[in-house]
């Protein structure tokens, strides 16, 4: 250790710091200037002060500020049609199992009436298929979208809570960017709320929209998810692999965008990128991208923003 | 006195005929039990007398407060009258003896109080209409010459009881005091209750806001004393026109903070005006029930606020602490109790699972305190993908299928009206439903042909049929969740399909 690593360990400990002030997540690249190996810990060291949660992933991470999902922040989960319902609860699910095996405190998972009658309910035994513990998922059911928004500000200000997930399909009036923006905000432990939440553990608030539009909104990131074929176990067909996603991070504050297809191993609550040609079937190529996922590339997918 | 309806309209051509109307009558006596609740909590309906309903208010303790038991009875019939209704009322030792006075000794008085241990003698003058209201058996009193309750008080109980049956005698002893019936009341009586009655009705917000803090306040005190949290708290406000407002809050732990509890009236109140969300503001515990007051459509005023502890638990000193992860539990549990206030406490709960392999069945709801008692088997085999969907259709949705083999997956299958095709599929994973949901009838008439074709096998209800679930995956890799119903062969000849959830 010469005295140029130690002025690089001090020069990114104080970024670190203003970041901290200015409640933004520490970039990657300020932590990698010290090296190597001290590079590679870096994003464990950021989720280690619970600020990130980090995928595993070192290909989406990397796109991330911070080196993973900020807690503290609004993060949109966003599909096109209903029917891709179970892979936006499924990743939410995910990203929840991977937050919870971290830290302590519950979930509340907000749905709404519609989000019942067009999905189904949340089902506690494939909650717990996918690594979730449904016993620290407290679900409420609202009736409409003002509810919803109302019981998930509530939420993200209780430091009670590890992670927030409202389902709101659709789109409906009250959900716009000045509500979005304070759902962020609240988030972000602003706004003077009664939850007392300090630095004791930020939420990771989850705004799943299926079959919502591309609208403008104060989220951190938006992710569109859709089911990706799942991968042959031990070569046995025809049978069903790993949930797999198709994740296309729409839109990041922090970060570049990106496009990635992974699977989720629900026993060791960790996400792993599939590979270029998963299995013996290969999805139809219209819907296919042509490579595999790149650098920073943004793939157009069809959505019907006529509607 | 009675007389045949055609009777009366030969004599009266002009009769108009209203048909009695007993829910309304039920209903009425019920808001009126309600509003007697400001002289005692302990108020019962009298539904013996059928067609003359009454009501027993338990003065016992609480007749001081209103000047003594003849400015009590005053006061009840007065008030009564000023909302419109003609009431007669007795006190006495026990509950029969008053109904047995108000049945038939007032004459013209519209109240009578019976001096203590003066019971007996107030109803043994009554005719036996007082005490017993089943008129076939006064008339077989009256022909043996027995018209008064001391009548029977002469006779030996033994051959009564024999003729008559234990009944009347049970009656009769409970009207001279012999024998106690107690009174069951409406709605619980409280442990603990403070209230403030006014002279001059309060209307404007800040006033209830202040009254209704104060009384939080003097709750809170007694229920320290008792070392007690409340879990459950209504406020009832009774207005100046005989309507009485109840609020209800439920508590998942024990709690006894003015603020906290004005907090979740607030809540409540807000949720019924489907308010929108607002800026939480801190603000002293005097905001929240600022707020309470607004819901409140005060009209005239109210003359009487209560605020009673309907259920309460012990308040463990340990749980007060606010430190650390205690603190953390805490506010979650309040963040339930605050949205459980406005959205119902039933809209809320941790999934338990219930041993039963149907899988609409195998999950319930349970309030947040009570839960985690059966833990889940979380994602225990690391080898094996999912095999319940994330999420369940609560009813089964039909799908039209395309099937190789009777009783193979199927080939393609359309679901909401978007055709799929079945690239992988797994299973079949059987699941036979408990045979004692089916309808009744559907048991005892198998044959029963079905209505569509009469040549079709025994209508089978897919409620209970066998299912043959099968896990798919389409060729863009949503994975579905589909199931047969009925056995091919065996339970039917034309199993239907349904899509049953969404996996991940």
């Amino acid at each position: 250790m010469g005295r140029a690593s130690e002025t690089a360990e001090r020069l990114a400990a104080l970024k670190r710091e203003i970041a901290a002030i200015e409640g933004r997540p520490v970039p990657l690249a300020w932590t990698e200037s010290s090296g190597g190996a001290a590079g590679r810990g870096a994003p464990r060291a950021a989720e280690a002060l619970g600020e990130v949660l980090a995928f595993g992933v070192e290909a989406i991470d990397r796109r991330l500020g911070g080196g993973g999902l900020m807690l503290g922040a609004l993060h949109e989960i966003a599909c096109d049609e209903s029917r891709e319902a179970g892979a936006v609860t499924g990743f939410a699910a995910a990203l929840t199992a991977r937050l919870l095996a971290r830290r302590a405190g519950r979930v509340l998972w907000i749905g709404t009436a519609e989000a019942r009658r067009e999905a189904g309910r949340l089902d506690g035994p494939g909650l717990a298929a996918l690594g979730l513990d449904p016993g620290r998922v407290v679900e409420v059911e609202v009736e409409n979208a003002t509810e919803a928004l109302w019981a998930f500000e509530e939420g993200l200000a209780c430091r009670g809570t590890a992670a927030v997930v409202a389902e709101i399909p659709g789109r409906p009036a009250v959900l716009d960017l000045t509500a979005t923006r304070r759902l962020a905000l609240r988030a972000g432990g602003g706004g003077g709320g009664e939850g007392e939440r300090g630095d004791g553990g930020r939420a990771l608030g989850l705004l799943l929209r299926v079959a919502g539009p591309a609208q403008t909104t104060a989220a951190a990131t938006r992710w569109r998810v859709s089911a990706a074929t799942s991968r042959l176990l031990g070569g046995f067909a025809p049978g069903l692999g790993n949930p797999a996603f198709r994740l296309e991070l729409e839109k990041n504050r922090d970060g570049r965008l990106g496009s990635f297809e992974v699977e989720w191993s629900s026993h060791d609550r960790c996400f792993a990128l599939l590979p270029a040609h998963p299995g013996a079937v290969p999805a139809e190529t219209s819907d296919r991208p042509a490579a595999p996922a790149g650098e920073g590339r943004v793939l157009a997918f069809e959505r019907p923003s006529h509607r | 006195m009675h007389q045949p309806l055609a009777e009366a309209r030969a004599r009266v051509p002009t009769l108009a005929l209203v048909e009695r109307d007993a829910d309304g009558e039920a209903e009425t006596l019920a808001a009126v039990a309600d509003w007697c609740d400001c002289f005692t909590p302990l108020v019962g309906l009298d539904a013996d007398f059928d067609g003359a309903a009454g009501l027993f208010l338990d003065v016992t303790g609480a007749a001081h407060l209103f000047g003594g038991e003849v400015a009590m009875a005053e006061e009840v019939v007065a008030r009564l009258a000023g909302n419109g209704f003609g009431a007669r009322a007795a006190i006495a030792g026990t509950a029969a003896a008053a109904r047995a006075v108000v049945r038939a000794g007032l004459g013209e008085m519209r109240r009578r109080v019976v001096p203590e241990g003066g019971d007996r003698e107030a109803v043994a003058g009554l005719p036996l209409a007082a005490i017993d209201p089943d008129g076939g058996r006064r008339a077989g009193l009256a022909r043996l010459g027995l018209a008064t309750v001391a009548d029977l008080l002469a006779l030996p109980r033994g051959p009564l009881a024999r003729r008559f049956g234990a009944d009347l005698l049970a009656r009769l002893d409970a009207a001279v005091g012999r024998a106690e019936r107690p009174i069951s009341p409406r709605v619980p009586v409280a442990d603990v209750t403070a209230e403030r009655r006014f002279f001059e009705p309060i209307s404007t917000p800040e006033d209830i806001a202040a009254v209704t803090r104060s009384l939080a306040q003097a709750v809170a005190e007694s229920l320290e004393r008792r070392g007690e949290g409340a879990t459950m708290v209504e406020l009832a406000l009774w207005r100046v026109d005989g309507d009485v407002r109840r609020i209800r809050v439920v508590a998942g732990r024990p709690m006894r903070d003015p603020d906290l509890l004005l907090g979740l009236f607030a809540e409540r109140l807000r949720g019924e005006e489907g308010g929108e969300p607002r800026r939480h503001r801190r603000g002293a515990g005097g905001d929240s029930g600022f707020r309470i007051a607004y819901g409140m459509e005060p009209g005239y005023g109210f003359d009487l606020v209560r605020l009673s502890v309907i259920a309460a638990a012990a308040l463990d000193p340990a749980q007060i602490d606010l430190s650390g992860d205690t603190g953390a539990r805490v506010a979650f549990e309040r963040l339930v109790d605050r949205l459980g206030a406005r959205l119902g406490p039933r809209r809320i709960g941790v999934a338990t699972p219930v041993d039963t392999h149907v899988p609409e069945d195998a999950v319930a709801l349970r309030p947040v305190g009570a839960a985690a008692v059966v833990p889940w088997d979380v994602a225990s085999d690391a080898e094996e993908p999912p095999e319940r969907p994330v999420r369940l259709f609560e009813r089964p949705e039909p799908i039209d299928t395309v099937a190789e083999i009777p009783d193979g997956p199927p080939l393609r299958f359309r679901w909401r009206r978007v055709l799929y095709e079945v690239e992988r599929a797994e299973g079949p994973e059987r699941i036979a439903l408990p045979w004692w949901r089916a309808p009744p009838e559907e048991c005892l008439d198998p044959a029963r042909p079905a209505n569509d074709d009469a040549v079709a096998p025994p209508r089978f209800d897919p409620a209970v049929a066998t299912r043959d679930y099968f896990r798919v995956e389409d060729g863009r890799g949503r994975r579905f969740w589909i199931f047969r119903a009925g056995l091919f062969g065996r339970e039917t000849i034309r199993p239907r399909w349904f899509l049953h959830g969404l996996f991940a």
